[in-house]
């Protein structure tokens, strides 16, 4: 259509020309001519003011219907085009009356800026035809004018005419494309088509014809144009809503008759009336009305999208206001509420459960997905995990997959993810250990204690009270039954929540899920309440974001351990979740003992040697400190600031303690196990696969503690994913490692966060510290090694034999200043291989070699760029 | 291009006071004080531009430095010690001036005074860039001593004791036992102060002739520590500079005798002769060696000196009046390019700031001194280009300061 146009284009302005120049002519020539036009002329500025904001106003209606933006003017402006035939075909006679002042005004309004005074030099171009060539002060009067007078005097008016036609074509290819300049073209267009109008109707019959063609031309033109250029939105409007658009532009022309005419109240009601029916035939179609005026702001986006495949409108803009969700949260939301709406209907509590329960392994091994989920809904994520996940009942692959491809974490987490450190979910981890370290560590005691007294668990973690436990006053039995009332309110303002993030549609979908979710939590921490408060209390205390982190790190270790003994499903829940919690805690203190022992927490950077500091700092990255004190320092920040990131993100914790941290992933395992952790998705997992083993209470004891806490750091992911393999025994979870290895690549570092903790990290931290760097590299030791062997080197070279070319020993002796480039370059040709050193010597290190023995020192080329050539 | 020059028998950084004017201080170097000083009175051309206010003047060196084993040495000492703040030679956590204020983006040198620049002369005599030079301090005016035994006090930790305190007061005359005590060969010349101090190598000559006299008849024998036989000619040795100790030793074992207590040092300081047991200084040793291995027209005039010497020193003395001034303009130029060389981290600009120019005076302004370092500057660029090629190529025969070498 565009090709068709232009040509049609160029024929039309030459067509045009002779009319324009009347059309131009006939404002501005009238206006000398009559007064009557320069009267019309201002009426049209005033009223097309007016006009033009109604307009506006109306267009901006439209477009807030249908585009949603009220900055397209460009479409009105089409709009208004078709429009005018439209009314011309409609309302003949009276609506081109009024269309004549109005778009006099319009003309008045669009031209003053430029066209005014164009026009009045117009008006002297017209009587002196060849003018208009000479002044070459505006070029857009004159391109119009000169097209308008050009036709007759092409051969000058070239040159200043080709400005014009372009800039006409311009206007007219704006209005189509309109987006760019809206109100220049639009005036143009307006002035163009008032000026059309007066003359149709006092301009003669003859010029008026050639005025009715090249519009109605245009015009047929411009409604496939704008089909065509207009953004979806207004053609979906078109193609669903045709007879509301047309009816709309019908008022449009109205009510500028209307101003005029002092009908406007007919035209607002029109407009309203429109904009009623509008909505009515939106909600005929369906939800496109909904989804067209929620996405309205989004429409320029939507529409240069949707404009590529114009003809199925209605069908993308409804898939579009879903794809809206352009924010972290709309996007993670997005893919969930579909999900919703889709598991949500199907899923009884029941069978999501067992959904959830068959899934959740496989989330768990891509612990990716459920994290952000979780994080999300807190509690109630446990139930979206439930709802996602249950809906597509993705394959094990696919659902890695999606999950690898969810780089997203939600709220703050996600804020942490600042570099894509690996170190992160460690880091995560550990902060929320540290966290709940203070906690676990009572919990140890209890955990024994639970342990060996599984079914008592009511009665015993009163007396193993945590600080937490004090702090939600554990102390009296009862207040931990209120806290189960909390968990399970918890729970529902997550639900709350989530129908916020979600449409509405969704959000019932959501409820649903939510409550499922929230129905097994209910049951866990009644179970878990039974059998460990403490447990419990830790949950309830740890956010839900930390919760499911702490569940996809933990989940796997903690579950491996549980899962080996029993199979048990569903129906096992409360057994999984009081023996999980209870070997979570043996764990979880096996652990804290391990990383404990091995170091974990802020190491005592006093004590490395100063090639240690110095590469911790270099690992750091931070340029070599010279002082010990000040590299002791500065490793201190950096370890505070590490973990700090991750306790930050969780908001409520302290430096606390680093040591702690070490401690705390045991910690983790419990917590894992605890239900809140798990409660968005994998905890169910853990639940199903973690409950069966723990059927036997007994297990949790130090031992198991011990090979669990081996089995968690190794073999977590397998377990998840593979529950009933994990149930058969270790050499499954060494399978399942294998696998989940093979599995985890989209989320490799949080596995191994989870898997590794903080234990190898630093062991391996020390060991390359005390191995490579305490010989050479700490910059205070392997300078003063350097030294020692540049003075060796010195001074075993055997003296000259030639007292006019002395040994670098002899200079040194015999006062002389030393050059460094030279002493430099004589070291690393072998003076210093000779003494046993292997490597170079910076010159800089030189000059501090001779500085630091009062031996006269200077470079050879000064800073002027030259050689000195003598001393 | 390796050093083809001695020792110089004089070198000094000097602390230059207005008589009039306590407070207005300079820092420079010169192997010549006493023409320098003349220069900056205003009595021979070159003077510094710093010093050149007529109310400032007479000038006085108030104390001096001596004894540095090379000019270069003596220009990176006086770098340092005219920019104390930004120095590279005195760590950070002993720095006494900082950088105050930047302008032009370079540390704005703070203003001297004579405590100041004690103090910063102290600090200098014991970091470890310039301890273990063989340094000499010398005073000429008592309550500039006085200042600097109260800072010597105050200060954290005493400077070397190797490096000796001379106290050469105006009013006491030739007060202690210092070199002043041959200062004959300048007919009317006082015999104290700068006037008196020895600018050649008049004191070098008994053992410049020992040892010319040991290697002209190949007497050098064995070495008189590792007991190896002095091939003549064939190696660096050196001779003790004890009075009738004839000891020859090489270099690196001489030093190695010297430093038998220091592992890690490289530069001795003073020692006992493995012949004669009597303390020598290192710097005596090694620079009647630089002499024998390098001076030979030093040496040849000194031994040619004796015998015309008094009818030639006062020739000498007053012909060299006009190549001072050529040779002070260029000493400074060259002084700021070695500054730069030496203290890499410091910009061109910047030397060329500070180049000497060390006047303190409390009327001037921060403008007036920022336009007085200008001109210095220029003028210091010009005589720079000016004078260098020339003085590549020119050698210096004049009598009284051959030793002085200061055109590069």
């Amino acid at each position: 259509m565009s090709s068709s146009p232009l040509p049609s284009f160029n024929e039309l302005t030459q067509k045009k020309a002779p009319v324009l120049r009347t059309g131009s002519r006939a404002t501005q020539v009238p206006q000398t001519a009559s007064a009557s036009f320069t009267s019309v002329a201002s009426l049209l500025k005033a009223t097309s003011a007016k006009d033009l904001l109604g307009v506006d106003a109306i267009g901006s209606f439209r477009m807030e219907e249908h585009n949603g933006d009220s900055v397209e003017e460009l479409p009105k402006l089409p709009k208004a085009k078709p429009r005018k035939p439209a009314t011309k075909k409609v309302g003949v006679g009276e609506e081109k009356v009024a269309k004549a002042p109005r778009k006099k005004k319009d003309t008045v309004e669009g031209e003053p800026k430029k066209p005014r005074k164009p026009r009045v030099k117009v008006t002297d171009q017209a009587v002196g035809g060849n003018d208009t060539p000479k002044e070459p002060a505006p070029k857009k009067p004159r391109a119009k004018k000169v097209d308008k007078d050009a036709n007759p005097d092409e051969g000058i008016k070239d040159k200043p005419a080709r400005k014009p036609r372009s800039k006409k074509p311009e206007g007219e290819s704006q209005i189509i494309l309109a987006k760019g300049q809206i109100t220049k073209p639009s005036s143009k267009l307006t002035s163009d088509r008032v000026d059309k109008a007066v003359k149709s109707k006092k301009l003669e019959s003859a010029i008026t014809d050639p005025f009715a063609d090249p519009v109605d031309l245009g015009l047929v033109e411009a409604v496939q144009r704008r089909t065509d250029w207009t953004p979806p939105t207004a053609t979906g409007k078109t193609t669903g809503i045709t007879p509301i658009s047309g009816d709309r532009l019908d008022f449009g022309s109205t009510s500028c008759g209307s101003i005029q005419s002092g009908e406007r109240s007919k035209t607002f009601t029109d407009l309203f009336g429109s904009f009623g029916f509008s909505k009515l035939d939106n909600n005929d179609i369906g939800k496109k009305s909904l989804e067209t005026e929620k996405p309205r702001k989004r429409k320029l986006i939507e529409l240069v999208k949707t404009s590529v495949s114009t003809a199925a409108a209605t069908s993308l803009k409804e898939k579009a206001p879903k794809k809206k969700a352009r924010t972290i949260t709309g996007l993670a939301t997005s893919a969930y509420a579909e999900q919703e709406e889709i598991t949500a209907k199907p899923a009884p509590l029941l069978q999501y459960f067992s959904r959830q329960t068959t899934e959740r392994p496989t989330n768990d091994g891509f612990k990716v997905p459920p994290k952000p989920r979780s994080k999300s809904l807190v509690k109630g994520a446990k139930p979206k995990k439930g709802s996602a996940d249950a809906p597509i009942l993705l394959s094990p692959e696919s659902a890695l997959k999606q999950s690898g491809n969810q780089d997203f974490v939600f709220g703050t987490s996600s804020q942490l993810a600042r570099e894509d450190s690996p170190r992160l979910l460690r880091d995560l981890h550990e902060a929320m250990q540290a966290s709940n370290e203070i906690d676990e560590d009572d919990p140890f005691a209890d955990s024994i204690h639970a342990s060996v007294f599984a079914n008592r668990g009511k009665t015993l973690a009163p007396a193993n009270r945590d600080l937490w436990s004090a702090a939600a006053r554990d102390m009296a039995g009862d207040l931990l039954e209120v806290e189960m009332v909390d968990l399970v309110d918890s729970p529902v303002a997550t639900k709350h929540t989530i129908p916020t993030i979600m449409p509405g549609a969704t959000k019932p979908l959501v409820n649903e899920v939510a409550e499922d979710v929230w129905y097994d939590i209910e049951e866990l921490g009644k179970n878990m309440d039974q059998d460990l408060q403490t447990t419990k209390e830790a949950t309830r205390r740890i956010g839900p974001v930390e919760a499911a982190i702490r569940a996809e790190l933990l989940s796997s270790p903690a579950s491996n351990p549980k899962s080996k003994e029993s199979t048990p499903k569903k129906s096992k829940r409360e057994k999984r979740d009081k023996s999980p919690s209870r070997r979570t805690k043996s764990l979880a203190k096996a652990s804290t003992k391990a990383a404990k022992s091995k170091g974990v927490g802020m190491p005592d950077f006093s004590s490395y040697t100063t090639a240690q500091l110095a590469k911790e700092i270099a690992s750091y990255r931070f340029k070599p400190v010279k002082s010990r004190d000040g590299m002791i320092a500065l490793l201190e920040k950096c370890w505070e600031g590490k973990n700090r990131i991750a306790l930050g993100a969780l908001g409520a914790n302290v430096l606390s303690q680093p040591p702690p941290e070490s401690s705390k992933p045991p910690a983790s395992n419990q917590v894992c196990a605890a239900s809140p952790k798990r409660p968005r998705g994998r905890p169910r997992k853990e639940s199903t696969t973690s409950s069966p083993p723990k059927g036997k209470v007994g297990r949790p004891k130090k031992s198991t503690t011990v090979e669990y806490f081996e089995m968690d750091s190794d073999t977590p992911l397998s377990q998840t994913r593979t529950p009933k393999k994990s149930k058969k025994g270790k050499e499954a979870v060494v399978e399942d490692i294998s696998d989940s290895d093979t599995e985890t690549r989209p989320s490799p570092p949080r596995r191994q966060a989870s898997q590794t903790k903080t234990p190898p990290l630093p062991l391996k931290l020390s060991t390359d510290l005390e191995i490579d760097t305490s010989p050479e590299l700490s910059p205070l030791s392997s300078r003063a090694l350097l030294f020692m062997h540049i003075t060796r080197a010195i001074k075993n070279a055997p003296p000259s034999k030639d007292p006019s070319k002395p040994s670098w020993h002899e200079k040194i002796l015999l006062y002389d200043p030393i050059i460094l480039e030279e002493l430099a370059v004589w070291l690393n040709t072998g003076a210093l291989e000779k003494v046993g050193w292997d490597g170079e010597v910076d010159v800089k290190e030189v000059k501090k070699w001779c500085e630091g023995r009062s031996i006269c020192c200077l470079w050879r080329e000064n800073l002027r760029g030259g050689a000195r050539s003598r001393y | 291009m390796p050093i083809d020059r001695p020792i110089p028998p004089f070198y000094c950084c000097y602390l230059l006071r207005s008589t009039i004017r306590a407070s207005s201080v300079y820092v420079g170097s010169t192997p010549h004080p006493v023409r320098r000083l003349r220069q900056h009175n205003g009595e021979a051309k070159g003077g510094a531009v710093r010093t050149s206010r007529p109310s400032l003047r007479p000038w006085e060196m108030a104390c001096i430095v001596t004894g540095f084993p090379s000019h270069i040495a003596a220009l990176q000492f006086e770098w340092a010690w005219q920019n104390p703040h930004i120095t590279l030679h005195i760590p950070p956590e002993s720095r006494i001036q900082h950088a105050t204020q930047k302008r032009s983006g370079q540390p704005k040198r703070p203003r001297h005074s004579v405590t100041s620049l004690l103090s910063n002369l102290h600090l200098l005599l014991r970091v470890p860039s310039f301890s273990r030079w063989p340094l000499q301090l010398r005073f000429f005016s008592e309550d500039v001593y006085k200042a600097w035994l109260k800072w010597s006090k105050a200060a954290a930790e005493p400077i070397r004791d190797s490096i000796k305190i001379i106290q050469d007061f105006p009013p006491s005359d030739t007060a202690s036992g210092n070199e002043s005590d041959s200062p004959k060969r300048k007919k009317d010349v006082v015999f104290h102060g700068i006037a008196a101090l020895k600018v050649d190598y008049f004191n070098e000559k008994p053992h410049v002739e020992k040892g010319k006299n040991i290697v002209d008849f190949e007497r050098e024998g064995s070495c008189a520590i590792c007991h190896s036989d002095l091939e003549h000619n064939a190696g660096i040795y050196t001779i003790c500079s004890n009075h009738g100790c004839e000891s020859v030793t090489h270099l690196t074992c001489l030093s190695q005798h010297f430093l038998e207590d220091e592992e890690d040092a490289l530069v001795p300081v003073k020692g006992q002769c493995p012949t004669c047991k009597a303390e020598i200084r290192w710097i005596d040793v090694v620079k009647e060696l630089t002499l024998r291995i390098r001076g030979q027209k030093e040496v040849e005039k000194l031994l040619k000196e004796k015998r015309v010497r008094k009818g030639k020193a006062v020739t000498a003395s007053q012909a060299t009046n006009i190549d001072d001034e050529d040779d002070d303009s260029d000493e400074d130029a060259r002084e700021d390019e070695i500054d730069m060389l030496q203290e890499g981290n410091v910009g061109r600009m910047d030397a060329d700031m500070s180049n000497t120019w060390h006047e303190i005076d409390a009327t001037d302004d921060s403008d007036t001194d920022s336009i007085i370092s200008n001109s210095s500057k220029a003028k210091q660029a010009t005589s720079y280009r000016g004078i260098q090629p020339i003085a590549l190529e020119r050698v210096i025969e004049d009598t009284d300061w051959e030793d002085a070498e200061i055109i590069d």
